[in-house]
C-alpha cells in the first residue's frame, strides 16, 4: 500500500512556518538583563572570574569586581592610606594592636547596618580559611569589639604592615554569610552572592557579571554608571575589535601594539595605566653561578634596557631605578642601570664566569616576556656569554621557591604590589624567613634587621628611612635586573567615560571610580 | 530469541568496554595531573601564602594523604557520580560543568549540523562528477581548509565578517539586553524555552560564525571520507545493474550509493563529536563564548586537579557514549555489520 504524504507534509511545513514566524515576531520580549544602555558601561576583560568571594581578592579579576561591591576599613588615595569604613585608626605604642572607629551610617546591600561585629567576623573568617588574601593578615590574633562602632585588632607581634594590608580585606555582612555558611564557611555561597556594602550590588550573572548601582551607598557620587557589565573576552584581538565596533565601552589589558594602533582613532582614548608593575629578572642569590654578587652585577650590565622598552614594550613604561616600582613611596634615589658590555665582561672575567652557561626561565604565556628573554640572550651573546632559555609555568615556578636549590638561576617576570606599600614587597620578597615568596632566596642579616625594625615601628618617617636603607643594600647586592616599570594600556570609547583613573589596588582601574561622560 | 541474546551480549560487552575505557582515562589523567609540576595546595592558598598557610590548606583539602589514597578516594567518589570539588572555585566540579557545558554542547551541535549539511551534499556531488571542475575546487578547498589552524581561521573570519562587513557579531553569545533568562545555559535553547523570538534570532546570529569555524576543519574530513567511499561504491557491480535498469542519477546516488557509503561517515562523525568538544576551546576563546574549553584551560593553568579530572571524565564519557550510539546505529542500519556481529556471536 502506498500512502500519499503530500497533503500532510504541506500541513506540517505550514505549521512549522507559523510557529517559526510567531517565535520570530516574538511572543515574549523578556530579557534576563534589561538595563539602560546609555547609563551602562560594558567592560571587556580577560581571564576567568573564579569566584566573587572577597577571600580571593588576590585574583585580579575577582578583585576588580568586588572592589565595587564591598568596602574596606582603609583604602588608598593614590599612594596615601586613608580611611574608608573607618573614620579613625591608630596603632598602640607597641604596634601590637590597632584601634578603629567606624562610620555609623554604613548599610549592607540588604539594609543591615554595618557594625564592628562584621569586621571581627570578616577577619576571623579569613584566619579560619587561611587562603587568598589571608596571607596578607598573617599575625592576626583576634578582634575586640568595644561597641558597634569601636573595635581593636590584636596582633601576635608588632606589625605595621597590617594596617595597609586592610586595604585589601573586604568586610562582609556577618549575619548573611553566617546564614549561608554551609560546610565551607560561605565560600560556595559567596562565589556568586553579594554580602557587601559597596557602591554596587551584584546583579545578573547569567551571561556576564553585572553590577548595579546601590542607591543607599554611604558615599554617593554623581556620574557613576547605573550598571557595569563585565564581559570575559580572553583574546586581545577580539577585545580590540569589540571596542572599535562600539560593543564594549572599556577594554582592559589591551596589547601594547594594538594600543599604539588605536592611539590615532578619535573615537577611542588610550590610557597607559601606570601602577606598580615592574619587569625584573630575579637571580638565585644562594645557589649556582648567580650566587656570586660580581656575576649578578655583570649580568645587570648586559641587557639593552632602552632597546627593550622601546622595541618590545612600545615605550609603555619607564626605566627602573631600584627593586621597587616607581609609584611606591619610600624609595631611595638610585641610579638607572645602563648597558655596559665592557664592564660586564671585565666583572665576569674577575669572577671566572665568562665561560659559564646561564639558564633563564620565563613564562611562555606572556609573549612580551618571551621577547625580552630572547633579547637578553642575544645581548649576552655579544660578549660570548651563553644563556639558555627555558619556559616555566607559574605553578611550577611557585613550587620551586620552597628551596633555594630549586629556585631558577634567573627568572624573568613582572611583579606588582597588592597595595602601594614598600613594606609588603620588601618583607615578602627579600626577608630570609619569607620562604615561598622570597623569589631570590636572598638572605642578608642586615636587611632582615632593617625590615624587622621597620615593621615594628609606628613612626612613619623612621619606617620609610629603614625601607630606603634596605633598598640601597638590595641594589648594591644586585639581587635582580630591574628592567622597567611597565604600563598596562587600557582603552575606552570617547563619550562613554569622563576619564579612566588608574588604581593602585585593582589593576588597571576600580569600577567604582568610573564616571559617565554624559551622566 | 538468539538474535535478542546476541544483541544483549553485544550491548553488555560494549558497555563493559566503555567503563574500562573511562577507568583507564581517569587513571591516566590522574597520573598526568599529579606528575605536572606545581603544588596544588599552593595554588589554592594563593601565590603570597606563607609555608604554614600552604600546609594548612594541604591538610584541609586532603592533599597531604598519599597519592594512592587520593586516587582511591577519587575513584570512590566517581562511582557515586561525584567529580570532586574544585580547589579554585570551591564548588562541586559537576555544578561548575553544568554551568559551562550546555553552551559548548550547543556550539558543537550547530557545528555538527553545519559540518554534515555542507560536507555530505558536497561529497555526493564531487563523487558524482569526479574529475570535474566542482570536484577539483572542492578537493583543493578541502586541503586548504583542513590545513588551516582553527585559531587563525577564526580570527580572519571574525575580522572580515564581524568587524569589516558586520554581517555577524564579533563575539559573545548574545547582544546587550537580548538574552533570554537562563534555564539550561545554552542560549538558543533558553530562547526557545522562553518563546522569545528576538532572543532566539540573536542567539543563532551569535553562534553561526563560531560553529562554522569549528565545522570547517571537520567538514573537510567528512567530505573526503564520503567522496572516497562513494567512489568505491559507484564502481560496484550492483550500481551498474541499477543504472542498467534505468534509474536516474539522483535516485541511484541517494537511494543506493549513499546508504552504502555512509558507514565510514557515521563512524567518523562519532569520533568528531568528541574532538569538537576538545577543539571548542580555541573557538570559545576567540569568540568569547562561555564553555568547557575555557573552564578546562583555566583548570590546567591553576593545577585544579579535580576540575581537570572532572572535565576530562565528562568529555570522555560523552565521546564513549557517542561512539556506543554510533556502534549501535551501525548495527541497526548496516546488514553487513549485523551479520558479522551475529555470526561471530553465534559461532
Amino acid at each position: 500500500m502506498k500512502t500519499n504524504f503530500t497533503g500532510n507534509r504541506r500541513g506540517f511545513l505550514a505549521s512549522v512556518g507559523a510557529i517559526s514566524l510567531a517565535v520570530a515576531i516574538g511572543l515574549s520580549g523578556a530579557s534576563a538583563f534589561a538595563a539602560d544602555r546609555a547609563h551602562t558601561i560594558i567592560v571587556g576583560m580577560g581571564g576567568q572570574i573564579n569566584t566573587l568571594d572577597p577571600l580571593r581578592a588576590d585574583y585580579n579579576q575577582t578583585n576588580t569586581i568586588i572592589s565595587a561591591v564591598y568596602d574596606t576599613l582603609v583604602t588608598y588615595d593614590e599612594t596615601t592610606l586613608v580611611g574608608s569604613l573607618a573614620t579613625e585608626y591608630s596603632y598602640s605604642d607597641d604596634a601590637k594592636s590597632i584601634s578603629f572607629t567606624l562610620r555609623p551610617d554604613v548599610k549592607f546591600h540588604d539594609g543591615t547596618v554595618m557594625t564592628a561585629k562584621d569586621v571581627a567576623y570578616s577577619l576571623d573568617r579569613l584566619k579560619r580559611l587561611g587562603t587568598g588574601v589571608a596571607s596578607l593578615i598573617d599575625g592576626y590574633e583576634s578582634t575586640t569589639v568595644t561597641d558597634d562602632t569601636h573595635l581593636t585588632i590584636n596582633l601576635n607581634k608588632p606589625n605595621t604592615l597590617f594596617l595597609p594590608s586592610l586595604s585589601k580585606i573586604y568586610i562582609v555582612n556577618s549575619a548573611l554569610v553566617e546564614a549561608n555558611a554551609g560546610a565551607d564557611d560561605g565560600q560556595g555561597w559567596l562565589q556568586g552572592h553579594d554580602a557587601g556594602s559597596g557602591p554596587y550590588v551584584l546583579g545578573d550573572q547569567s551571561q556576564a557579571v553585572v553590577i548595579d548601582l546601590f542607591t543607599d551607598y554611604w558615599a554617593p557620587e554623581a556620574g557613576r554608571p547605573e550598571s557595569i557589565v563585565f564581559r570575559r573576552i580572553d583574546e586581545g584581538a577580539t577585545r580590540v575589535a569589540e571596542l572599535q565596533a562600539g560593543n564594549i565601552d572599556v577594554g582592559f589589558s589591551i596589547p601594547d601594539r594594538d594600543a599604539a594602533g588605536m592611539a590615532n582613532d578619535p573615537a577611542l582614548k588610550v590610557v597607559p595605566i601606570n601602577t606598580s608593575y615592574q619587569a625584573d629578572i630575579i637571580f638565585n642569590t644562594q645557589v649556582g653561578p648567580t650566587a656570586d654578587p660580581k656575576v649578578r652585577q655583570a649580568l645587570r650590565l648586559v641587557y639593552d634596557y632602552e632597546g627593550g622598552l622601546r622595541g618590545i614594550r612600545g615605550n609603555n613604561g619607564a626605566l627602573a631605578n631600584g627593586p621597587l616600582p616607581a609609584r611606591i613611596n619610600c624609595r631611595p634615589d638610585l641610579p638607572v642601570v645602563h648597558r655596559d658590555l665592557e664592564q660586564a665582561k671585565k666583572l665576569l672575567e674577575e669572577a671566572g664566569a665568562l665561560n659559564t652557561t646561564f639558564k633563564m626561565n620565563f613564562q611562555p604565556v606572556f609573549e612580551l616576556q618571551k621577547q625580552e628573554a630572547t633579547l637578553f640572550q642575544s645581548n649576552a651573546r655579544e660578549i660570548g656569554l651563553n644563556v639558555e632559555l627555558e619556559p616555566i609555568a607559574f605553578p611550577n615556578y611557585l613550587a620551586s621557591l620552597k628551596d633555594p636549590s630549586t629556585i631558577p638561576s634567573m627568572m624573568l617576570l613582572e611583579d606588582f604590589a597588592q597595595f602601594p606599600d614598600p613594606g609588603i614587597m620588601l618583607v615578602k620578597g627579600f626577608k630570609s624567613d619569607a620562604i615561598g615568596t622570597n623569589r631570590s632566596g636572598y638572605s642578608n642579616p642586615e636587611v632582615d634587621k632593617l625590615l624587622d625594625e621597620a615593621v615594628a615601628t609606628a613612626d612613619d618617617a623612621k619606617r620609610c628611612d629603614l625601607y630606603k636603607q634596605a633598598q640601597v643594600i638590595l641594589d648594591k647586592d644586585s639581587v635582580m635586573v630591574d628592567m622597567y616599570g611597565v604600563y598596562k594600556p587600557a582603552v575606552y570609547r570617547v563619550g562613554t567615560l569622563a576619564e579612566l583613573k588608574a588604581s593602585m589596588l585593582a589593576t588597571p582601574a576600580e569600577p567604582a571610580d568610573f564616571r559617565l561622560a554624559n551622566p | 530469541m538468539l538474535a535478542l541474546r546476541v544483541y544483549s551480549w553485544f550491548l553488555v560487552r560494549r558497555l563493559g568496554l566503555t567503563l574500562l575505557t573511562l577507568w583507564g582515562l581517569a587513571t591516566l589523567v590522574f597520573i598526568m595531573i599529579k606528575m605536572m609540576p606545581g603544588d596544588e595546595a599552593q595554588m589554592a592558598a594563593g601565590a603570597d601564602a606563607s609555608a604554614a598557610q600552604i600546609e594548612a590548606v594541604r591538610e584541609r583539602l586532603g592533599l597531604d594523604a598519599p597519592v594512592i589514597l587520593q586516587y582511591l578516594g577519587f575513584l570512590g567518589r566517581l562511582l557515586r557520580l561525584d567529580l570532586g570539588t574544585s580547589i579554585v572555585t570551591l564548588q562541586p566540579v559537576l555544578s561548575d560543568l553544568e554551568k559551562v557545558l550546555p553552551s559548548t554542547l550547543e556550539l558543537v551541535f550547530f557545528a555538527m549540523l553545519i559540518n554534515l549539511a555542507v560536507a555530505i551534499p558536497t561529497g555526493i556531488v564531487a563523487a558524482h562528477r569526479q574529475g570535474g571542475i566542482f570536484d577539483t575546487i572542492c578537493r583543493v578547498a578541502a586541503v586548504m581548509l583542513g590545513g588551516m589552524p582553527a585559531f587563525w581561521l577564526a580570527l580572519v573570519l571574525q575580522y572580515l565578517l564581524g568587524s569589516v562587513w558586520r554581517v555577524v557579531p564579533i563575539s559573545g553569545q548574545s547582544s546587550f539586553g537580548m538574552a533570554a533568562p537562563v534555564v539550561t545555559g545554552a542560549p538558543v535553547v533558553d530562547a526557545i524555552i522562553a518563546l522569545n523570538g528576538p532572543a532566539l534570532l540573536d542567539a543563532v546570529h551569535h553562534i553561526i560564525l563560531p560553529a562554522a569555524v569549528l565545522a570547517a576543519l571537520f567538514a573537510t574530513q567528512i567530505f573526503r571520507t564520503l567522496r572516497a567511499s562513494l567512489l568505491g561504491v559507484l564502481r560496484s557491480d550492483f550500481i551498474m545493474a541499477i543504472r542498467a535498469k534505468g534509474a536516474t542519477a539522483g535516485r541511484m546516488l541517494t537511494r543506493h550509493a549513499l546508504p552504502n557509503s555512509l558507514n565510514p561517515v557515521l563512524t567518523l562523525s562519532g569520533t568528531q563529536a568528541g574532538a569538537m568538544i576538545g577543539s571548542a576551546v580555541l573557538v570559545e576563546t576567540v569568540f568569547a563564548r562561555q564553555g568547557i574549553g575555557a573552564y578546562m584551560f583555566n583548570a590546567v593553568a591553576q593545577k585544579d586537579t579535580f576540575a581537570v579530572l572532572g572535565s576530562v571524565m565528562f568529555i570522555g564519557s560523552v565521546v564513549c557514549l557517542v561512539n556506543l550510539a554510533v556502534d549501535i546505529m551501525q548495527l541497526l542500519v548496516d546488514p553487513r555489520i549485523r551479520a558479522a556481529q551475529l555470526g561471530s556471536q553465534s559461532q
